[in-house]
């Protein structure tokens, strides 16, 4: 199956006045059809601004975009937002609150009132609602109203869904289901969709895609999990997981034999490289259950124990440094115990890089 | 994009439609003026020290009482607590004017006050009326930000073991004091735009001054020179709250709103607070309104009956247009920033709220000025090809017309009507028009047919009290208004000026029962909930 480029964006740039630093630099971004791309960072970094110039709210200073092959913005042409054929689910759902759902989602249909209100039924059904279709935004949940702001984007059938922080605002216990939904949704009518969030967990479980932005510049952009394993620098590494980051000649005092490995960047490291060690990449055992003393392996001390509800993480003294380890959360060893850690064999394979 | 360009053009065009009487004024200061020396070198120095004292001493009483006012309100709860939230606005709904003939009404000979105080007239009369009816402006302003955000401060004060005077000197005083200056900038603005209550107690100010010059002595030019020294006037005590303001402005920004539990007041206290706050309204209100009462009700009506009907008709036309074209200005000017995400559009969409700052008479003079000179170019362009065809040149067509006074009411207070629409303007946000726009919709179906519906409530809140204001208004319809054309305020301030007060007070009384009638409206609505959920 061809996948169409959906979204092009070259070298978007924007530079508010009265900034010194400009909010979106060189920006480059593709995205093909079906395809749900997911650019996070921390507030401020320009992502949202990324995202309205897309969308045609906020006009570029530079670069170009294209939808579906159509230039919407370049130094010669802007497209206004209404004809871009762009949808948008913005933070608070954006829902008229005088009008009903039914209405909400005819607003912006064209053509007689009954194919109108035909389309914004079906869109209601899809996304589980119809019968609430009389309703008013106020009186539905916040999960609820996301789902209306998303049926209301997609009954125009858009070739891009934008996604501005949809979830933020919902309360924790309901997001997770609500992203599902969501997920489900945009999969079920294959539309390509570019979410923003500062929330790196609605990315994972919504994006198949992932870009990281930092003070206007996206970093580093793949598939979730080769940006997790392999992070281009320690701000990608900490804003996708929890991580230890160790100078290489500091990790090889502690495992000796890290260095002489055939895998990995190890192999040829720069002087003062520093490598990234997610907490799950470490085997902790307590030393009364200890392996027989590896190159592989090294002994410490627990200093703190967190439980967080899936896992329980591990602050343990190695040496002269600090590290996190997690496990499963039904397995627990006592503060101040002594442990031995291991290197999980598929670090060497897979799990360490060398962080310039 | 390119669309909103013209909503800006709207927005700037709008904008320079204000500003312009000012400008007029400003160009014809250069103008030559017969009498200028004349009156600058004898009356002048008059109008400035009594303008003067009227301020200071209108000020004062009107910051003390103001102040106390909103701290008893505000902190306890007693007998006729409920009866006094809507009792002491009333004074705000009865023109100065009307209260000063109604007290001279009633110290004139025959009068019921007559045998205690023989006269009422002159500066102090005059500091006596502009107190306790213009209080509710310091007080509703020094109300709003002490009832919001004080609770935690009282608390806190109480905490540390202060008493009650302490809590109010050291704890809600500061609090007030940036609103209560702005509430009292604004009762100094109406101290000088007075005109008919200082002509009829025998004051002069600068705003009868500039009557004189105008009316008396036919001399535009030196009449412009007294607004404008009445506009500087005005300046240097906008200036003065601004500097006195500074950083005080903490009270509000940024801080969770912490509202004031009110301390029970039962016995003797609650009835003798009551009582005192009682008399407020008394001074400021059922006195006036009583006078008046007594005065219609022996006046054989039916005599007057169509006169009234016609001047009253004639007022509410006026005034409820002029309302219309306000609440619809308001609300393009508070649309268009939202288009634009504020900056720059901000500031030129709440320039015309300028003109609240400026007393009524100097933006008569500065309409005057535009719509004589409109109309002299109109003639010096067209007569040449109309004179002929007609028999006779054109004419004025805009100086002394209806639609110029109503144009000049709402240079005058569309600021009144712009503030409550663009605060909710500011609470909906423009997240519905970037909706809109991602539907395929602009921003014309957004304003018609999200953003009105969403107003409605802010419109009809910003229409009354626009309309509260016009309708009362004097100077500015004494000097604009069409020949033979009378409004319920200048026919009310003529025949009291005339001393037919019997004759008067049916006109002034239907004038305050409006007044008090739109004020209930008022509260009512800033106190219903809303039933839209903004944001939903």
């Amino acid at each position: 199956m061809r996948h169409t480029e959906i979204l092009q964006v070259q070298s978007l740039h924007k530079h508010f006045s009265g900034r010194t630093q400009p909010a979106v630099k060189n920006l480059d971004l593709q995205l093909t059809s079906g395809e749900i791309f997911a650019l996070v960072g921390e507030s401020g970094c320009g992502k949202t601004t990324a995202l309205r110039m897309i969308a045609g709210l906020l006009t570029p200073d530079k670069g170009k975009i294209l939808i579906r092959e159509r230039e919407v913005y370049s130094a010669s042409s802007m497209v206004p937002c209404e004809q871009r054929k762009v949808g948008m689910v913005f933070q608070n759902a954006a829902l008229f609150p005088h009008l009903n759902l039914e209405k909400n989602v005819m607003f912006g249909l064209k053509g007689p009132g009954r194919a109108q209100r035909a389309r914004a039924r079906q869109f209601l059904e899809q996304v589980g609602l119809a019968e609430l279709r009389k309703a008013y935004p106020h009186e539905l949940s916040g999960g609820q109203q996301q789902r209306v702001a998303l049926a209301r984007a997609l009954a125009l059938e858009p070739d891009l869904i934008l996604l501005d922080e949809p979830f933020s605002n919902l309360d924790i216990r309901i997001k997770t289901k609500v992203i599902e939904q969501v997920r489900a949704i945009l999969t079920q009518v294959d539309t390509t969709a570019l979410l923003v969030t500062h929330d790196i967990n609605e990315a994972y479980h919504l994006a198949d895609r992932i870009g990281v932005m930092r003070a206007g510049s996206l970093i580093q952009q793949g598939d979730p999990a080769d940006l997790y394993h392999s992070p281009a620098d320690s701000y990608v590494a900490d804003f996708l997981g929890t991580a230890n980051e160790f100078e290489l000649e500091k990790l090889q005092a502690i495992f000796p034999t890290l260095s002489a490995h055939p895998y990995g960047a190890v192999d040829t490291p720069e002087s003062g490289a520093q490598i990234i060690l997610r907490p799950e990449d470490i085997e902790i055992v307590p030393l009364s259950q200890a392996n027989p003393t590896s190159g592989q392996s090294a002994e410490g001390k627990i200093e703190g124990v967190t439980f967080l509800g899936s896992r329980r993480e591990y602050l343990v003294q190695v040496a002269s440094v600090k590290m996190r380890v997690s496990t499963a959360s039904h397995y627990k060893i006592p503060k101040g115990s002594w442990v031995q850690l291991t290197l999980k064999p598929e670090v060497h394979q897979h799990l360490l890089r060398q962080v310039v | 994009m390119s669309t909103r360009r013209g909503w800006l053009f709207i927005l700037i065009v709008l904008t320079l439609l204000f500003l312009l009487p000012f400008a007029a004024l400003l160009s014809g200061v250069f103008s030559s003026s017969d009498t200028w020396g004349h009156l600058s070198s004898t009356v002048l120095p008059r109008y400035i020290g009594s303008s003067l004292f009227l301020l200071l001493f209108s000020l004062v009483g009107v910051y003390v009482l103001g102040t106390l006012t909103a701290w008893i309100m505000t902190r306890y709860s007693f007998p006729l607590k409920p009866v006094l939230e809507i009792a002491l606005i009333f004074p705000h709904a009865v023109p100065i004017y009307i209260s000063a003939f109604a007290y001279r009404g009633l110290f004139n000979y025959g009068g019921l006050f007559h045998p205690i105080m023989p006269d009422f007239s002159g500066p102090w009369a005059a500091v006596f009326l502009f107190i306790f009816g213009l209080y509710t402006y310091v007080y509703l302003a020094a109300r709003a930000m002490l009832a919001t955000f004080g609770g935690q401060f009282i608390d806190t004060a109480i905490m540390l073991g202060k008493s009650e005077w302490a809590l109010f000197r050291r704890v809600a005083l500061p609090l007030m004091r940036p609103a209560a200056v702005g509430g009292a900038v604004l009762a100094g603005v109406e101290v000088l735009n007075e005109y008919g209550a200082l002509k009829y107690l025998g004051v002069e100010s600068f705003t009868t001054g500039i009557f004189r010059a105008w009316f008396s002595l036919g001399d535009i030019t030196a009449a412009i020179r007294l607004s404008l020294l009445l506009l500087l006037t005005v300046g240097i005590l906008i200036t003065a709250e601004k500097l006195q303001r500074g950083r005080a402005g903490f009270a509000s920004s940024g801080r969770n709103p912490s509202p004031v539990i009110p301390l029970k007041i039962r016995g003797i206290k609650g009835t003798l607070l009551s009582a005192v706050l009682l008399l407020l309204v008394t001074f400021g209100f059922f006195i006036p309104l009583l006078q008046l009462l007594l005065w219609t009700v022996n006046t054989p009506l039916l005599q007057q009956w169509g006169e009234i009907a016609v001047i009253t008709a004639d007022t509410l036309v006026l005034t409820l247009s002029a309302s219309f074209a306000a609440v619809s200005i308001a609300l393009l000017l508070g649309f268009i920033p939202l288009l634009f995400n504020g900056g720059i559009s901000s500031s030129l969409a709440s320039l015309p709220s300028l003109g609240y700052a400026v007393p009524g008479a100097v933006i008569a003079m500065g309409v005057m000025r535009l719509s004589t000179t409109a109309d002299h170019a109109i003639n010096r362009l067209f007569n040449p090809l109309i004179s002929p065809l007609r028999g006779e040149p054109l004419g004025l067509i805009f100086s002394g017309s209806l639609i110029v006074l109503a144009g000049a009411y709402l240079i005058r207070f569309i600021a009144v009507s712009y503030k409550p629409v663009a605060s909710a303007y500011t609470s909906i946000g423009s997240v519905y028009i970037d909706s809109a726009a991602t539907m395929g919709r602009g921003p014309i179906p957004s304003f018609f047919k999200i953003y009105l519906p969403l107003m409605k409530r802010a419109s009809l809140f910003a229409g009354i009290l626009f309309f509260l204001d016009a309708i009362k208004e004097l100077p500015l319809t004494m000097i604009l208004r069409p020949f033979n054309y009378d409004t319920l305020a200048t026919v009310t301030y003529e025949l009291a000026s005339d001393e037919r007060l019997k004759e008067a007070a049916p006109f002034g009384l239907i004038l305050v029962t409006l007044g008090v009638g739109v004020t209930i409206i008022t509260m009512m609505l800033s106190k219903g909930k809303r039933k839209v959920t903004q944001g939903a």
